[in-house]
């Protein structure tokens, strides 16, 4: 290589591998408000290593990987590399350190080249004038060399979007990024790419770079990786050797062993059925998972439980249910009636209450009152309206009654439901949902984010609205909470819903959530 | 309890307070202009005082330039509670001044009394169906209603010229020939220019405020503006609410051009608007959002605006000392917002 060439430490590199380093996390602590995302999370990183961390969405690993990025601060703890304390308050710190991150949307520039793009806003390569047959030919050479098959003069958003990944991470090494964080680096791939990918980053890994792959899909976690990491709720449950772990070990640690101190479920025999999906299709959009073919009952007074790794199609099933996605094929019954396809607000009146998965973007309106919020859904019912004017004196009863029904802590009906903590926002929205006196309830996630105390509320609640005959459809991702509230459990695997038997063990449910056991339900 | 309460208290003083504060400190700091240029910068605020409330006509002046200010404002408020940014209040203006004009040349023999309801009415629609195309564009193939709402100012203004010039050319002065006197809006005032639209852009603050705070139509755009993906849970009609709101947006636009020609000028003449449209994202913006704000803004900026005409005329001081006195208090008022966001 030329003595001109801007890529030279590179050149050197190949001669004299990187001597071997450690990346370290230690006892990283990271609250927002009153969620603890992270709690005294240590992880670390080799060189030469590639190590999955694993965990549900709202586990911490995002904010684990944001805060060694520089993109979040620690409230506690700090990261180290080789023993010795490392300052990362942004990510350009980030940067210089030799940290790259390749996240799940991807940061380029659709009308710019690929070769336009690896460039952009790096030093190395000049300002104004640059000399781009020089640098277009180094990097071509440091593709190569990763086996990173890319087309350096089309533009980028022509490209799929595998081809954008292999643009990020090159990007990365072209700022010479000796650590790698990847955002569900599999999420948009089809399985060609997927093996692709896994070569590049092996081949990165004999190249002394180490390698972060945060995601909640098992699999690729264990094809990819040496080492694996489990987060659930905040802390770090556990790093394993990839080659002395099982799957089924790993889906215990994601969803948790012991069971809660009992809830006390009283013996109830189901009534009619109230909710009856035959066999329903949604197509899959947008990296969404396709539904297939599901059959599923719910009898009034009996609350189904929907176990299953997340983005198996769950949330999907809920809002196909609500009104707010598309069915494509088959019926979805409400007490007999038909409702597939029928507007969310008709879904509604209907008596369908919906305590949806994500709160802050659905359930509420945060800039809003208390009182505003309470009447989100059932703002046009004549309790609240006359003639399309609100009847304001109601609503604050209704509201009032709320707090003090929910025991929600705020500062009063006129108080922004931003100024409230989660678990009282979730009550507020569940108190909200079940004053509609529903047939049905769609409890999403119930209980994500939620301290104990309110978990135990929430799940009180549930099992109060089962003995007054309400049908609930429980989805979660926990599946201690969906055996301790269930009558019937079902998986949920690739957009089917799968049969268990009857008091099925953790160890059942779990094999069925990976694919070993379980029958798709309505199959014959 | 008696410190929440107080709490509330200080919490509805404080923008009174730094709405007063600021304007204090955008007049120190444009004086820190003029002073260089040997001009007492406390004479010339006297007299912009004295050219704005210093006579009645002064003061009714100071009404019949913020009435098309109030109206303008109001729109840009209606289209961004629920999300939309509609900066073609100006071309909606227009749109209202030509229905105005044309309906007021009484070509249909409409009866006397009818004349004028018909044509506000028409005013509201024309600014309607100029303001449902960009929302069409937007809410149906996604097209950035900025974009549009803008380019369609300067659509609206070339079809005016053309009619002024062309087909409603009066052939004396740059103008449409008059209206019939039947359509000329009521002076509330003899011998002054102060008419009854004045009324009515008060009345429509009241009504989008009301309509906004109580009814359920308001609730509804509110939650879009805040949280559209709340709303589509919530299964409220979303586009057909945007729709109607940012069309109702153009109507309100549209009134503003009315009381122009059927209060003012009883023909259209060429270059109707000295911009009100603008002037009314800037009041919106300084009012927050608010409509009965945006009246207490609207009134502040014309008092301003035609005091400092007065000082103009006594002083020798150029009125685009105004135009940087408001632009430093815009940037004031937008910093402290930007702190408040972070603290």
């Amino acid at each position: 290589m030329n003595s001109r060439s801007t890529l030279r430490h590179i050149a050197r590199a190949k001669k004299a591998p990187a001597a071997t380093w450690r990346f370290e996390a230690v006892k990283v602590s990271k609250s927002y408000g009153a969620v603890v995302a992270n709690d005294g999370v240590s992880v670390d990183l080799n060189a030469g290593e590639i190590h999955a961390l694993l965990g549900e969405n709202g586990a911490g690993k995002s904010t684990i990987m944001k805060i060694l990025y520089g993109m979040e601060l620690p409230d506690a703890g700090h990261i180290a590399i080789d023993g010795q304390a490392l300052k990362i308050d942004s990510p350009a710190d980030a940067i210089a350190a030799g940290i790259a991150m390749v996240h799940q949307h991807f940061m380029l520039v659709p009308s710019l080249t690929v070769l336009e793009n690896l460039i952009l806003g790096n030093r190395r390569f000049g300002g104004v004038m640059t000399d781009k047959r020089a640098v277009q030919a180094e990097i071509a050479a440091l593709a190569q060399r990763y086996r990173i098959e890319v087309d350096l003069q089309r533009p980028v958003g022509k490209l799929s979007v595998g081809e954008q990944q292999r643009v990020e991470i090159l990007k990365a090494l072209v700022r010479g990024a000796r650590i790698l964080i990847l955002d569900e680096p599999t999420a948009v791939l089809t399985p060609q790419e997927v093996k692709a990918l896994g070569l590049t980053l092996r081949e990165l890994a004999q190249e002394q770079h180490g390698i972060f792959i945060v995601t909640h899909k098992l699999p690729e976690a264990l094809g990819l990786s040496d080492r694996v990491s489990v987060m659930r709720r905040g802390s770090l449950i556990g790093t394993w050797p990839t080659d002395q772990i099982t799957s089924a070990e790993l889906v215990m640690h994601m969803v948790g062993h012991s069971l809660p101190a009992s809830v006390s479920r009283p013996e109830l025999s189901p009534g009619s059925t109230v909710l009856e999906l035959k066999s329903t299709c949604i197509p899959g959009h947008a990296g969404r998972p396709e539904l297939r073919d599901i059959n599923l009952q719910i009898a009034a007074g009996e609350i189904v439980g929907i176990a299953g790794v997340e983005g198996n199609g769950q949330q999907e099933l809920a809002e196909a249910i609500a009104g707010l996605r598309h069915v494509s094929a088959g019926e979805v019954l409400l007490c007999g009636d038909v409702i597939t396809n029928a507007p969310a607000a008709g879904i509604f009146a209907a008596g369908v209450a919906h305590v949806p998965e994500d709160r802050h973007r659905d359930g509420v309106v945060l800039d809003f009152s208390l009182t505003d919020n309470a009447i989100l859904v059932d703002h046009e019912i004549p309790a609240f309206q006359k003639r399309g004017i609100i009847d304001r004196g109601a609503v604050v009863r209704f509201t009032d009654r709320l707090i003090d029904d929910y025991q929600i802590k705020c500062s009063g009906h006129d108080a922004a439901m931003r100024s409230l903590s989660g678990g009282n926002q979730q009550k507020l929205v569940l108190g909200r949902e079940l004053a509609r006196r529903p047939k049905l309830l769609i409890a999403v996630q119930p209980t994500r984010g939620l301290d104990v105390g309110a978990i135990d509320y929430v799940h009180r609640q549930l099992i109060e609205q089962r003995s007054t005959g309400v049908a609930i459809l429980l989805i979660s991702t926990e599946l201690e909470e969906v055996i301790a509230l269930s009558d019937r459990i079902v998986v949920m695997r690739e957009g089917r819903v799968m049969a268990l038997p009857d008091k099925p063990s953790i160890e059942t449910i779990g094999a069925a959530m990976l694919g070993s056991v379980g029958t798709v339900m309505g199959a014959a | 309890m008696n410190a929440n309460v107080d709490a509330a208290v200080t919490d509805r003083r404080r923008p009174i307070v730094l709405g007063v504060g600021l304007v204090l400190a955008s007049m120190a700091l444009t004086g820190l202009v003029l002073l260089p240029i040997g001009i007492n910068p406390i004479g010339a605020y006297a007299q912009i005082l004295k050219g704005a409330f210093g006579s009645i006509n002064a003061l009714t002046e100071d009404l019949v330039y913020a009435t098309p200010i109030i109206l303008t404002s109001l729109s840009v408020i209606l289209a961004f509670r629920c999300g939309l940014w509609n900066l073609g209040s100006d071309g909606q203006l227009y749109l209202g001044a030509i229905a105005t004009v044309g309906l007021g040349f009484n070509r249909f023999g409409l009866p006397g009394p009818a004349l004028l309801p018909a044509m506000a009415v028409a005013a509201f629609a024309a600014g309607a169906v100029w303001a449902a195309l960009p929302a069409v564009l937007r809410l149906r193939f996604g097209a950035s209603e900025v974009i549009v709402t803008i380019m369609m100012n300067f659509l609206a203004v070339t079809i005016a010229t053309y009619l002024v010039g062309g087909p409603w050319a009066s052939g004396i002065t740059p103008a449409t020939a008059p209206i019939v006197p039947d359509g000329f809006l009521p002076v509330l005032m003899p011998g002054t220019r102060l008419n009854a639209n004045f009324l009515v852009a008060i009345a429509a603050a009241a009504i989008l405020s009301f309509v906004l705070r109580r009814t359920v139509f308001g609730y509804r755009l509110r939650t879009i503006g805040q949280n559209i993906d709340a709303a589509r849970y919530a299964g409220m009609p979303v586009n057909r609410i945007r729709f109607l709101s940012f069309a109702c947006a153009g109507g309100l636009a549209g009134l503003a051009g009315f009381g122009e020609v059927a209060g003012i000028y009883h023909n259209l003449p060429n270059g109707l608007s000295p911009g009100f449209g603008y002037t009314g994202i800037v009041v919106a913006l300084l009012a927050r959002l608010n409509p009965i704000w945006a009246v207490i803004v609207a009134l502040a900026l014309a008092a301003l605006n035609v005091g400092s005409g007065g000082m103009q005329r006594a002083m020798g001081i150029p009125v685009s000392l105004v135009s940087i006195m408001e632009a430093v208090l815009i940037l004031l008022v937008l910093s402290t917002r930007l702190l408040e966001r972070r603290a």
